[in-house]
């Protein structure tokens, strides 16, 4: 399941560079922004990582529309590279009025760079070391703060907090926040809106063709045989995935929900399936989810795709792309199912809780 | 007479004593302060470190004496950046400094705010003239998937940059990240006259499902080296356990095969994965039957004795 090797796709910069001044380039920036993108088709990770901080940044040249909001959104909260992180700060500095739950997830993105912070730089796509132009993911996200706490409470309350962990900063990051609550105005009413519910779209009918699937124990299921009649939950996931606030974070979650249901009653299946069939053979799938606390049994089961992948990949419309070798970047993505197999809600590209998934469970079916 | 644990406990304790006497005697030196503290201590050591007037081998018997406290605080961390970064510095001392730094990375939480600063000095160490900096600069980007490092590596290695590392190295640094596009490098390394490199290549191969021929050849290769085709076994084992086990079959039947070869065979379908499927497969058993009693493979033969001795059910 990837991409076949390919020459890299045209100067990646160039494309991006003639968009920041350019007439409508805002709208053409957040069509680079999906993994569906051709900009990420056969880009490794690493990369795919580089061109989403890339995009970001650019934003700051064209003003960052609402479309891109779930995507800083994501960066900010799931981002684990300073490169995503950082444009996604700047991308945000760059909205005329951001809504609340988008500048939330500037807290995350500070403790997150607290660990994996780095010198970045996008004065151009592929830069030379010593880099020309040089910030920090944390200062990218510091500055923003800054720019926001006077209007948004819980940027005031991330930059708070930022000081109060003052001992972890490099000197310079010490300065920039102590400088930052030194300036803070008086508190600020809650702004309104959030950009991303978390029972997100609701998209329409999604059939399923011929899927074969092989779960956790080596059993084979078609996926029509294994969703309907039932009420279902399917994510996404692989288990090499080196971000642990996406796909190890989501099965931990998963566990958490599965033992929800289990408590109340009727049967919900549950179903894990890897974005990366080659590799993740049964028995990496049994241990991914028993090591986060995932019980199997016949309704909750991982599986990889024997055949029909790409069937589910256009089905679900799923948010991935591929390098080489596996995935080059995915999004975090659950759906609800009815009996039928349709498509009932979806939790895409947001963190979703077990509570909002359980939420969506409960709604009658065709709302 | 021996020694009893009295007496053992005894010396230990008189071992421990001189040693903090000695610490205690070159502190006081250093400092010449007979009361000196642990922030005097850390002051003399960085005044000692940065001065370029001071002899090289003073200046890492101070390094080496005063490490704990230069790795454990702040200050200590800082001046050791400084003496890994000034290029003018004894080669001895800057690697002595970096050894230093790694260690001071365990401490988490007074290490953060240098972590930034560290992985530049790293970056830096990448076009450095010592080639023993400029190889664990590699060594330690590259377990932290740095892009700095893969880009360098990468452009090196398509012949449009220099190499900080010979080539097999940077193959090697690039395959510690399985998100990148490591096959066509790997086979490279796969190429080398060393067995060892041989050996790396097989084990990075294990992250890619496209490699699985790659690595079931070199299990299979009567000419490879044992530890290559040890580790194409495991890598096989790691890719598809089920065409590993029935890779495996073949090569315990294989009168052909080397004995010990053979044995290792028998033991891991014995011990590892599906053995419910290896001891249910009939036509196998019989021709352990038959290897049990190969007096041209002694080591087979026992091993295929054991593995009929622990049949299920039997």
């Amino acid at each position: 399941m990837t991409a076949a090797r390919r020459p890299p796709v045209a100067d990646v910069g160039s494309q991006v560079d003639a968009l920041r001044g350019a007439p409508g380039g805002a709208e053409e920036l957040v069509a680079l922004l999906p993994e569906s993108s051709p900009l990420f088709d056969g880009r490794d990770a690493p990369e795919a990582a580089r061109i989403r901080g890339y995009v970001l940044a650019a934003f700051a040249g064209t003003g960052l529309p609402d479309a891109a909001l779930p995507y800083v959104r994501e960066s900010l909260e799931t981002g684990a590279d300073a490169d995503e992180i950082a444009g996604a700060a700047i991308g945000l500095r760059a909205h005329p009025d951001p809504p609340a739950d988008v500048v939330a997830a500037l807290g995350p993105a500070a403790r997150h760079l607290t660990a994996i912070d780095a010198t970045v730089t996008f004065a151009s796509y592929r830069p030379s070391w010593p880099y020309e132009n040089p910030t920090t993911g944390m200062r990218e996200v510091v500055t923003t703060l800054a720019a926001l706490a006077g209007s948004h409470p819980a940027a005031r309350a991330a930059l708070l907090d930022l000081a109060g962990q003052a001992r972890r900063l490099s000197a310079s990051a010490r300065t920039q926040v102590e400088g930052a609550v030194a300036a803070l105005p008086a508190g600020a009413p809650e702004p309104p809106h959030p950009c991303c519910s978390p029972a997100a779209e609701v998209p329409g009918t999604v059939a399923t063709g011929p899927v074969l699937l092989e779960d956790q124990d080596g059993a084979v299921t078609g996926f029509d045989e294994f969703v309907r009649g039932h009420r279902s939950v399917v994510t996404f996931f692989y288990t090499r995935c080196d971000n642990p606030y996406k796909c190890s974070a989501t099965v931990t979650r998963l566990a958490a929900l599965a033992r929800a249901l289990h408590e109340r009653g009727p049967a919900v299946r549950i179903a894990g399936i890897t974005y990366d069939p080659a590799f993740d053979r049964p028995a990496r799938l049994r241990t991914y989810g028993v090591d986060r606390g995932l019980r199997f049994g016949p309704d909750v089961r991982f599986f990889r795709a024997v055949s029909g992948f790409d069937v589910l990949r256009e089905r679900f419309a799923l948010g991935v792309s591929y390098g080489a070798s596996t995935v080059g970047r995915h999004r975090i993505e659950l759906h609800v199912l009815d009996d039928g197999g349709r498509v009932a809600a979806s939790f895409t590209r947001v963190g979703w809780e077990p509570d909002e998934v359980l939420a969506a469970l409960a709604e009658p079916r065709g709302r | 007479m021996s020694d009893t644990p009295t007496d053992q406990d005894a010396r230990l304790r008189s071992e421990i004593d001189r040693a903090a006497a000695e610490y205690d005697a070159y502190v006081a030196e250093l400092t010449a302060d007979p009361a000196a503290d642990t922030d005097d201590h850390i002051a003399a050591a960085v005044a000692a470190l940065t001065d370029t007037d001071l002899p090289a081998d003073r200046r890492a018997e101070v390094l080496r004496r005063s490490r704990p406290v230069l790795v454990s605080t702040g200050r200590g961390i800082d001046c050791l950046l400084r003496v890994v970064g000034e290029r003018a510095n004894d080669p001895a001392l800057r690697t002595a400094a970096l050894a230093g730094l790694r260690a001071a990375a365990f401490f988490v939480d007074t290490f953060a705010p240098y972590r930034t600063a560290y992985r530049d000095l790293l970056r830096d160490l990448l076009t450095d003239d010592v080639a023993g900096l400029r190889k664990r600069a590699v060594s330690t980007l590259a377990n932290e998937h740095d892009p700095v490092l893969q880009q360098t590596l990468t452009e090196g290695l398509d012949g449009a940059g220099t190499l900080p590392v010979d080539r097999a190295t940077a193959i090697r640094a690039l395959a510690e990240d399985d998100h990148l596009d490591n096959v066509p490098r790997l086979r490279e390394l796969l190429g080398s006259d060393s067995p060892d490199e041989r050996q790396e290549a097989i084990r990075h191969l294990a992250s890619y499902p496209e490699a699985r021929g790659i690595v079931e050849a070199a299990l299979r290769d009567r000419d490879e080296y044992r530890a290559v085709r040890q580790q194409g076994a495991a890598s096989l084992r790691a890719l598809d356990p089920d065409r590993f086990r029935e890779v495996a079959k073949e090569i315990a039947a294989d009168a052909g095969e080397h004995d010990d070869v053979r044995t290792v065979s028998l033991t891991a379908l014995q011990h590892l994965g599906d053995t419910e499927q290896v001891y249910g497969d009939d036509a196998f058993l019989d021709r352990v039957r038959e290897i049990r009693d190969e007096g041209a493979a002694p080591q087979a033969a026992a091993a295929a004795r054991t593995m009929l001795d622990r049949r299920p059910g039997r």
